[in-house]
């Protein structure tokens, strides 16, 4: 009598024979292996499974309805207990949703975290061979500055390639915005900002996941471009692309691929690819000659990527740089001394882990973290809360629970039937979760704030399912063995006694303490955001406007717009640079002269301005003169630097101090001195830097190709009083249109540019705050259900107070004594707990404002004047009543 | 059909049995009412049937021998008793008598 044979599914033979009575099953299962092996012949083995199930199924419903069902004790006592559980649901109603909600709100926001940090712990891993790609990034030692940088020169992946013998094949991404931004098909045009150049054999290295065309020889030829599907829906529709003609700003392209749009969670996001081959050859099969070896010091520009053998150990790439750095870099004239080590980066910890400087925007570990803790203790403090409630209605029902023990009821009877009703909780709860989750996910904006969309899909992954599997049973008794084992454990003879509280009120101080904790924490978060936001940058960011100037014929045309818009009242002043001011500076090192005459190696940012920048800028010079283009010599041959630089070379006198490239040719002079300013966002220190007055454009110079003119860009700042903006912008355009340029009008506000670094920061801010609210909110529901329980337990004790002439303010301060104490001292650590994680991750920030003790004592007081409000409503109830109804309790 | 009358489905079910003569058990049951009334029918109602049929007294059974076919486990062959031929025949009856009374109407049958 083996319940089990051959290859039928177990379980079910497990169900039948447990829920079948057992004179019966031996044959029931006979005749269903019987068919199962007919079937199995017939139509195959999954149908045949499938209706094993079904059948055994139906079976054990016909046999459910059927009275020689096996009449065990557990089953007809879980009916019971269901039972119960109900009417109890049904009875205590307020409760009833106290409880469940303060749960589902609890576990809503857990699967919300747990979408988000699964987008986050999961960067790039939908790449099939991403564990064997790796970044390469440079770290560029001259003297004692260290810089690290996120891309590398064209040549690097070729070259190391070669060196190595390891790297089985490299790829080259270089992310352009400059004349592969607008592209148009059949009077559809659009700009996009990710456009990345890149080697052919993308597709063998990065799986994408392809709609039409061969990825093999998609970007073999020239002036062709893979799109994403997204790209494609723009120009196309829904017709297949392939074969067609796009054009672009320089020249037209074919289209060879279109993939499907990538994941949020990838660090390196296109829209479109385009063949590497649209650089000029030497960039795209570089050979071993001096320009070459010029920019593998000092281009950076593309992000490298090598796919080594499988389990490569990245420490073992430190001789492979060393030797590329011997054979290739070792010997350039303009080296200073300096060295440049190379390192990978495993291409799934580039999001959280990568410290690269000129990297694109990633992801932080320290939020990470920190939501991992809020979620744990979303769920904690909801099981809490959940415990302090159930505690609280089993209190209530003293003689429903030592009625059945009088009757001779087991101890783990009695825990079960609670316990049921926990699981019965825990299950509404779970699905009202789902379900909130789902339309928080998707009806909200929630998206915004995470910066990226949560597919709630995510959820249907045999692992999440998995979770909830165990996650249920195991939060059941969490919150609720607890409550149950309390209860079922006094004996007849006692009541409960307030003795069991101090579990309870240590509950409701851990609830204070992590809610006093997260307030705070947002408040000293915001106190940061605020001091970036208002912290003197060293220049004015405030009604600045940028202008992208694009292509030669409309750079020069500048000055005479310059002219014209300052002819206008609420123009103060206009200023050309050559990069965006705020987004991005050029970096580089050369030989500049120390106190004692000697050149040294040094490495600084360096910027193209004219003369009137630190005018329109609101700079301050606090040595020296200004660029003067009057000057012959001030062109690329005079220097303003500041603070830091010369803080750094140690120079007492540094107006006339040198620079100069390589030993013999003319040096450069500091002209000038500025005071520091904040060219990077707060988060970084100041570094070193070098302005420069560039000599006049001389467009018709042969060193301007076509392609060349057609690339360039100037930036335009225009300084406006912020009077009449509107009209003032206006006015700009249509100077700027008069002007008869081919480029649509486009500005951007230098103050937004600059906050735009902080975004991050702040949406991060605004999700904790959201979730401290709601923590919060649940700490208040178990709060509410403590004030019960102690009122429940002192009513009569309130009572005779009241006969022999209480006052009701005595009778409040009775009940509100303990928990402000609770609450007080729960302030106090939390205080303590949230200065310590204030200070890690002000740490992120060089420049951050001290901590404000005022934060603590705001959390503290909220939470006092929370637990005032929600215990207020039941006291002064008791407090007033009537004593002899108190008396007459029970 | 309460009481003593039979269901439609237990009537299929009891002459099945008595087709099968001896050999009746659940899967031969279903497949005997499946053959003969084209649809097809679950293995739980056929048992389910079988049982209140025995218990009802109609039917009688016995454990009878295993084939490797059916993983070594023990069939319950079923046979039909006096009372459950008796009912048979009367439901038999019942519709005869009113096919009787219905007239001879001219619908090409």
């Amino acid at each position: 009598m083996k319940p089990e044979t051959s290859n039928t599914p177990r379980l079910v033979n497990w169900l039948v024979t447990r829920f079948i009575p057992d004179q019966y099953w031996d044959e029931l299962l006979g005749d269903l292996e019987e068919i199962y092996q007919e079937r199995i012949e017939i139509k195959g083995k999954h149908f045949a499974r499938f209706m094993y199930w079904f059948d055994a199924f139906h079976l054990l419903y016909g046999f459910s309805s059927f009275k020689i069902f096996k009449t065990q004790n557990n089953t007809s006592m879980l009916k019971h207990n269901l039972k119960i559980v109900i009417r109890n649901l049904f009875r205590e109603a307020s409760y009833s949703i106290i409880n469940i909600s303060g749960l589902a709100i609890g576990i809503a926001c857990c699967i919300i975290l747990v979408l988000y940090l699964k987008s986050e712990l999961t960067y790039d891993q939908h790449f099939d061979k991403h564990d064997r790609i790796y970044r390469v990034v440079s770290q560029l030692n001259s003297g004692e500055n260290i810089n690290l940088f996120a891309q590398t020169s064209y040549g690097v992946g070729q070259f190391i390639a070669e060196e190595s013998g390891q790297i089985e094949a490299y790829v080259r991404f270089l992310m352009s915005n400059r004349g592969y931004s607008d592209f148009e098909y059949n009077g559809t045009s659009k700009r996009w900002d990710d456009i990345a150049l890149v080697d052919p054999n993308v597709f063998e290295v990065f799986s994408h996941e392809i709609i039409y065309g061969d990825p093999k020889t998609a970007l073999t030829e020239p002036k062709t471009i893979a799109i994403s599907e997204r790209f494609s829906k723009t120009y196309f529709g829904n017709e297949n692309p392939v074969g067609k003609t796009i054009k672009g700003l320089l020249s037209d392209f074919k289209i060879t691929l279109v993939f499907a749009d990538l994941p949020d969670n990838t660090h390196l996001k296109y829209d479109a690819l385009i063949t590497y081959q649209e650089l000029p050859t030497e960039r795209y099969t570089p050979t071993n000659n001096a320009d070459l070896r010029s920019s593998l010091w000092y281009t950076r520009s593309d992000y490298t990527y090598l796919l080594m053998p499988k389990d490569y150990d990245i420490d073992s790439f430190k001789s492979i740089s060393d030797s590329f750095f011997e054979a290739y870099m070792a010997d350039h004239p303009d080296r200073y001394n300096s060295t440049v080590d190379f390192m990978l980066e495993p291409l799934s910890d580039i999001h959280l882990k990568s410290r690269a400087q000129r990297d694109r925007p990633h992801g932080n570990r320290f939020y990470v973290a920190g939501f991992t803790g809020i979620a744990i203790f979303v769920l904690l403090v909801a099981c809490i809360n959940y415990m302090n409630l159930s505690t609280t209605r089993f209190s209530k029902r003293t003689k429903s629970i030592a009625i059945p023990k009088v009757l001779g009821a087991h101890r783990h009877q009695l825990i079960f039937q609670l316990l049921t009703e926990s699981v019965v909780f825990v299950i509404i709860a779970l699905v009202l979760g789902l379900g909130l989750a789902f339309l928080v996910t998707n009806y909200t904006s929630l998206d915004y704030l995470f910066d990226k969309s949560l597919p709630f899909d995510l959820l249907l992954s045999p692992t999440a399912i998995a979770i909830a599997l165990v996650g249920v049973p195991l939060m059941s008794i969490v919150a609720g063995l607890y409550p149950a084992m309390a209860m079922s454990k006094f004996s007849l003879v006692r009541k409960i006694k307030s003795k069991n509280s101090g579990v309870r009120q240590g509950l409701v101080f851990v609830q204070f303490l992590v809610s006093i904790c997260v307030i705070s924490c947002t408040l000293l978060m915001y106190y940061q955001m605020k001091f970036m936001q208002e912290k003197s940058l060293g220049f004015e960011k405030e009604n600045k406007l940028v202008l992208t100037v694009q292509g030669a014929s409309n750079i020069e045309k500048i000055p005479v717009l310059v002219n014209e818009l300052k002819s206008h009242s609420n123009v103060i002043d206009a200023t050309v640079s050559l990069n965006h001011f705020g987004r991005s500076t050029s970096f580089e090192q050369a030989e500049v002269e120390n106190n004692d005459g000697e050149f040294v190696s040094h490495s600084y940012n360096w910027f193209y301005i004219d003369e009137n920048f630190i005018n329109t800028m609101g700079m301050e010079l606090i040595a020296g003169r200004n660029f003067d283009p009057t000057i012959p010599t001030d062109a690329n041959h005079a220097i303003l630097v500041n603070e830091t630089l010369v803080k750094k070379m140690g120079w007492e006198r540094p107006l006339g101090k040198r620079l100069r490239y390589q030993a013999g040719e003319e040096p450069s002079y500091v002209v000038g001195v500025m005071k520091d300013f904040h060219f990077q966002g707060l988060q970084h220190e100041v570094e070193s830097m070098i302005f420069w007055l560039p000599a006049p454009d001389d467009f018709s110079a042969s060193f301007w190709t076509e392609r060349r003119r057609k690339l360039t860009t100037r930036m335009l700042t225009v300084n406006i009083t912020g009077q009449n903006v509107s009209e003032t912008i206006r006015f700009i355009e249509d100077k700027w249109k008069a002007l008869g340029s081919e480029h649509a009008f486009e500005f951007q506000s230098l103050d937004d540019s600059l906050n735009s670094q902080y975004t991050a920061d702040i949406k991060q801010m605004k999700l904790i705050g959201l979730f401290a609210g709601l923590c919060i909110f649940i700490s208040c529901l178990g709060l509410f259900g403590l004030t019960a329980f102690i009122i429940e337990q002192r009513t009569k004790e309130i009572g005779v107070r009241k006969t022999l002439g209480a006052t009701s303010a005595q009778i409040i301060t009775l009940i509100f004594k303990s928990v402000f104490l609770i609450v007080g001292i729960a302030a106090i650590l939390a205080s303590l707990l949230s200065f310590g994680i204030m200070n890690k991750w002000l740490e992120g920030f060089y420049y951050h404002d001290s901590i404000d003790v005022k934060a603590f004592f705001i959390a503290a007081f909220f939470a006092f004047l929370i637990a005032f409000l929600t215990m207020s409503t039941q006291s002064f109830k008791v407090a007033r009543a009537n004593p002899v109804k108190a008396l007459r309790h029970e | 059909m309460k009481g003593k009358g039979l269901g439609e489905f237990e009537e299929l079910v009891l002459l099945a049995v008595c087709i099968l003569d001896g050999e009746g058990y659940g899967v031969s049951v279903k497949k005997e009412v499946e053959k003969h009334s084209g649809r097809s029918i679950l293995l739980g109602a056929v048992h389910i049937t079988l049982y209140r049929l025995q218990d009802k007294g109609l039917l009688k059974s016995e454990l009878g021998g295993n084939t490797s076919k059916r993983g070594d486990r023990k069939k319950r062959l079923f046979q039909i008793t006096p009372s459950g031929l008796k009912q048979l025949k009367a439901a038999q009856d019942v519709r005869q008598k009113m096919w009787k009374l219905v007239p001879q109407l001219n619908t090409g049958i």
